[in-house]
């Protein structure tokens, strides 16, 4: 038993497990920035970005197919405008499902907003599982093979049938870069703007940043917006990248970026990152070592690991609360 | 075209028109409504009433799809009607005063005879009225209300369960179908020919019971002492776990799930009514248990760590004790829940640890009222019946959707539930 | 005379034997937050039967060092001696089971308890957890239970409140629910009672009240730690008062020494004075 789990070790391609869990793992990364930039700001874990996430998805099709209706099909052009719907979409169930299920709760128990939240997903997954359908869709192939070409071969397999190649695809190239774009922005943003010192502020002391003037309920939903536009991204990234869309891609991915943002410490950004590429790694490989039936069992021990060994998070900071 | 009423006073002689500058026209209350209902038909615009064909070349193609559009609007319109109507009721609730009669004092127990004499008298009366089709009467129930009767129960027993630790302990567990799923699978696996052969059901119940609470125990024991959302997410993360585990193990028949024999189902006869009887009896067992325990020593101690934790721990309430202690029981119950939904369909599968199931029993919780144990049962009753109210004017498949929809709802108008008390909502007034 | 606050035979035995014993003996405890020395390594003693206040300026840390002393904040070093058991970092019921009780500034009830209830909760260290008791009410859950409401009635009568018991917490006045919370902290029957600005807030009439009860307190044997930013009170009941400002103590004494002491004037009326 054990042998034979250490001969698969062996055989294990953890060179193309480590790109392609990395791949994933940025995909997650921006979900769990969503969860994170929200529990910062308000305390609470805004259920729902999962599902913004699907709806990004989905969105991004439903954009593709209009502009192609309208004018053709110009992938290039299509592929981009579908990504910009997508967005501002998202944005827009972001800023509404913080205007109707969170914002008359927010001094409330932390059961209300929470239990709002799942109501929330639940409408929003439901939604589209009625309306579009509940089974899955392929992502039109069309848009997204041209990005299927090898970039670069690291290793060489087979010379005849190409099995056994190591290599990093063009679709790869392009999701690892947007998302470090994405991130570097939002990092910028945080930091150095106006708006970020603002979200600081709130974050820090929502009263407080009223009080000398910053609009509190504006500087809100706009993190809520922020986070919906990478969950969108994240959304159309993976649907090329896994040419599925489900109706419950946005429950199964967004648990296991949220666990990303536990891991990193929730509520602080750059251990969203970190926990989002952890995930995808360790998945990666679980689905390659103990088989793919497994990995939310091995995900949820990780939870449990983190929870107990590291309730903060690997980056967190421990607070007291004030008595 | 201009009309004589809008220009303004022209002269200053005339002084301004009272009230004019200042008082809003009466539709301004309705403007918040009138542009979220605007920006929600805009935004689900594109799913609704738009289709996405994919083409053999890989080519997508969107098309009108008016008939899905109106369908679907045809299915909102009851739970739009629904969420106004609770939405009225909570708004004559607080403004007619009429929490005034509910929550202003804690009376005291009542003698333990008082309380029990209602439930047994119902009791008396449904199950007479479940055996009535024995005895040739005309208005007996059919076999579907009966069947719904028994699905009523169990729920009920779910529910009280889920109740104790998010009612009375204010802890949210998101994950309580993979405690019923436990439950479930204990019993299929114990009846086993290798392990204990043709368990019959009432037996399987206290051992259920211990299965259950040990396995919350041993959930509850790391995470616990986490904050409110992260418990949250570690039970829904282990639900999705144990569904996997079903799933891939041998033992639990992986997705084909297990098939009950004949002698651990409840009712060898398929006789209907005494499985009311049955359920019911144990209905009535498990809120009296629930009952006394709420107004016992225990029970105030978990109210007291719902109400400030802080406090709680100050005072000598051992608080990460009770805590697992009410999360134990809880999942005790749900145990015995899951018992009865596999002897009751003589079947378990991996989908009793569904997300659906958890989120089902939250919804009437959350409906009937937060730690109120009629409110509970009637949620149960509500939320199980109000899918077959809807049938023919709503698709079964937007049943989840509503329970969405209603847990928003409650929150924001009434968080207290129809019967609870109104701690929520005091605290969303208060800051 | 103190028999129905400290039952403890032994406790009260010693005290007997000999009257100068310490019930907290405190000694060089710390608490940071970050930077921020909240509390800077803080000594004191406090005897059996005396009331001991604490005062200093706003963030002083006098409310962190209640913190530190019930268990709610762990100290980053120090230790804290309680009736001669180290207690130092312990769960806060485990520190109010060894017989030290609080209440807290910002008034922390349980709000949609009874009045009577929030006294029965403070009571639950000393009630039996018999499954079989709670749901069959056996004879000796019931009895206990009567003598248990009984015991919070008569707390509440000793603080007032009897008329009100069956009224929700949160909807009691402002000053009667500081005096249920001083009930409840009594209802875990106490050796050490910490009081965190239990005036504060109070008209004159009000504030007497406190004074009243706070004394009555006392002569009933329970030793007192009281913060308060009311002068009159503080320098009418107290026996010994310790001055914070900063996190570290600036002055300690008598009222009268303290009352002249010219780093604590300077503390309270601004740095220039000296
Ligand atoms: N949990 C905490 N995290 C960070 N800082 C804290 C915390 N608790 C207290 N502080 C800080 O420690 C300092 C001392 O606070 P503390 O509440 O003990 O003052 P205090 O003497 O009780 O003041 P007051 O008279 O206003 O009640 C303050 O600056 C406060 O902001
Ligand atoms: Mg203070």
């Amino acid at each position: 038993m054990l042998e034979s789990f250490i001969k698969s070790l062996a055989g294990v391609p953890w060179l193309e497990l480590l790109i392609t869990g990395t791949v994933k793992g940025s995909m997650y990364a921006l979900i769990a920035l969503g969860y994170t930039m929200v529990y910062g700001i308000l305390q609470m874990i805004n259920f729902a970005n999962g599902e913004i996430f699907m709806i990004g998805m989905f969105a991004t099709v439903f954009g593709i197919a209009l502009l192609s209706s309208l004018w053709g099909s110009f992938a290039a052009i299509n592929l981009i405008l579908g990504v910009v719907f997508a967005v501002i979409l998202a944005s827009a169930y972001g800023y509404g499902s913080e205007r109707i299920a969170y914002r008359r709760l927010r001094n409330a128990h932390i059961l209300a907003p929470l239990t709002s939240a799942i109501g929330l997903s639940i409408v929003l997954q439901q939604f589209i599982s009625n309306v579009v359908g509940n089974q899955p869709f392929t992502f039109p192939n069309y848009y997204s093979d041209p990005f299927a070409w090898r970039v670069v071969t690291l290793v060489q397999g087979n010379p005849a049938t190409g099995a056994g190649d190591v290599g990093i695809s063009m679709l790869q190239v392009c999701i690892l870069t947007t998302a470090c774009l994405l991130m570097t922005a939002l990092f910028y943003m945080i930091h150095c703007t106006r708006v970020g010192i603002a979200m600081r502020a709130v974050s820090q002391d929502r009263l407080m940043a009223s009080l000398v003037g910053i609009p509190v309920n504006h500087v809100i939903a706009f993190t809520f917006i922020v986070g919906s536009s990478l969950a969108a991204v994240a959304g159309t990234l993976f649907s090329m990248y896994t040419t599925t869309l489900t109706w419950s891609a946005g429950t199964a991915s967004g648990l296991k970026a949220f666990t990303a943002a536990i891991i990193g410490g929730i509520g602080n950004i750059p251990g969203a990152v970190l926990g989002g590429l952890l995930i995808g790694i360790i998945e990666d490989f679980t689905i390659a070592i103990l088989g793919a039936q497994w990995r939310n069992v091995i995900l949820f021990a990780i939870l449990m690991l983190t929870l107990i060994l590291r309730p903060r998070g690997l980056l967190g900071e421990r607070v007291a609360d004030k008595v | 075209m201009s009309t004589p009423e809008a220009t303004p006073a022209p002269a200053p002689a005339s002084g301004p028109a009272p009230g004019r500058a200042t008082a809003a026209p009466w539709w301004n209350a309705f403007v918040p409504f009138l542009v979220g209902l605007v920006a929600v038909l805009v935004i689900t615009f594109p799913f609704i009433w738009l289709r996405f064909e994919l083409q053999p070349s890989g080519e997508v193609y969107a098309r009108w799809d008016v008939k899905g559009g109106v369908d679907f609007w045809q299915n909102m319109g009851p739970v739009c009607l629904i969420g106004l109507g609770i939405g009225l009721l909570a708004h004559a609730y607080n403004a007619w005063g009429l929490q005034r009669y509910t929550d202003q004092v804690w009376l005291p127990v009542k003698p333990w005879t008082q309380s029990l004499y209602a439930p047994l008298v119902a009791y008396a009366v449904i199950v007479a009225y479940g055996f009535s089709g024995h005895m040739g009467f005309a208005l007996a129930p059919s076999p579907t209300t009966l069947n719904l009767g028994i699905q009523v129960g169990i729920y009920m027993i779910l529910a009280m369960g889920l109740n104790i630790v998010i009612g009375y302990t204010g802890l949210l567990v998101l994950g309580y179908a993979g405690f019923i799923a436990i439950g479930a699978y204990t019993f299929a696996i114990l009846q086993k020919p290798d392990f204990i052969p043709g368990l019959p059901w009432w037996a399987g119940i206290p051992i259920v019971f211990i299965v259950g609470g040990a396995v919350g125990w041993l959930i509850g024991l790391p995470c616990i002492r986490l904050r409110g959302d992260y418990l949250a997410i570690v039970t829904l993360g282990f639900a999705e776990g144990v569904r996997e585990l079903a799933i891939n193990l041998e033992v639990t028949g992986q997705t084909s799930g297990i098939l009950l024999r004949n002698a651990s189902k409840i009712g060898l006869a398929p006789d209907k009514p005494t499985i009311l009887a049955w359920v019911l009896l144990l209905v009535i067992i498990c809120a009296a248990a629930i009952y006394r325990i709420y107004h016992s020593p225990l029970g105030r101690a978990w109210i007291a760590i719902r109400e400030d934790e802080v406090a709680a721990g100050a005072m000598g309430i051992p608080v990460v004790r009770m805590k697992l202690l009410s999360f134990a029981l809880s999942s005790a119950f749900a145990g015995v829940g899951g018992l009865l939904i596999a002897a009751y369909t003589g079947f378990v599968s991996p989908d009793v640890a569904n997300f659906n199931n958890s989120v089902t029993v939250l919804a009437m919780v959350i409906l009937g009222g937060l730690g109120s144990l009629p409110g509970v049962l009637l949620g149960a009753g509500i939320l199980y019946l109000l899918p077959e109210l809807l049938r023919g004017y709503v698709d079964f498949e937007y049943r989840l959707m509503i329970f969405g929809a209603l847990m928003i709802i409650m929150m924001i108008y009434r968080p207290q539930g129809l019967l609870g008390t109104s701690r929520h909502a005091i605290e969303l007034k208060g800051g | 005379m103190s028999s129905d606050i400290t039952p403890s035979p032994s406790a009260s035995s010693v005290g007997q034997n000999v009257p100068e014993v310490n019930v907290l003996e405190v000694t060089g405890v710390s608490k940071t937050f970050g930077g921020l020395k909240a509390v800077q390594s803080i000594n004191f003693n406090v005897a059996k039967g005396e009331i001991h206040s604490v005062i200093g300026p706003n963030g002083a840390g006098k409310t962190t060092l209640f913190n530190c002393l019930s268990g709610i904040y762990r100290p980053d070093a120090g230790t804290v001696y309680f009736n001669g058991k180290d207690i130092t970092g312990m769960p806060p019921h485990l520190v109010c089971k060894a017989g030290l009780a609080r209440t807290f500034q910002n008034i922390r009830l349980f709000g949609e308890m009874s009045a009577l209830e929030n006294v029965m909760a403070g009571q639950s260290m000393h009630r039996s957890f018999s499954p079989l008791g709670m749901l069959f009410h056996t004879p000796a859950y019931q009895r206990e239970e009567k003598e248990s409401r009984e015991t919070a009635r008569e707390l509440l009568e000793t603080v007032g409140l009897a008329h009100l018991s069956h009224t929700w917490a949160r909807n009691l006045a402002y000053g009667l629910q500081r005096r249920l919370e001083i009930a409840r902290a009594l209802a875990t029957r106490p050796r050490l009672l910490l009081l965190d600005e239990p005036a504060a807030g109070m008209n004159p009439a009000e504030t007497d009240n406190m004074i009243e009860l706070i004394g009555h307190l006392r002569d009933r044997g329970l030793a007192i730690i009281l913060i308060e930013h009311h002068m009159k009170l503080v320098m009418q009941i107290s026996d010994h008062i310790m001055v914070l400002d900063r996190g570290a103590r600036l002055a300690d004494g008598t009222p009268e020494q303290v009352r002249q002491d010219p780093k604590v004037i300077a503390a309270y009326l601004g740095r220039e004075a000296d």
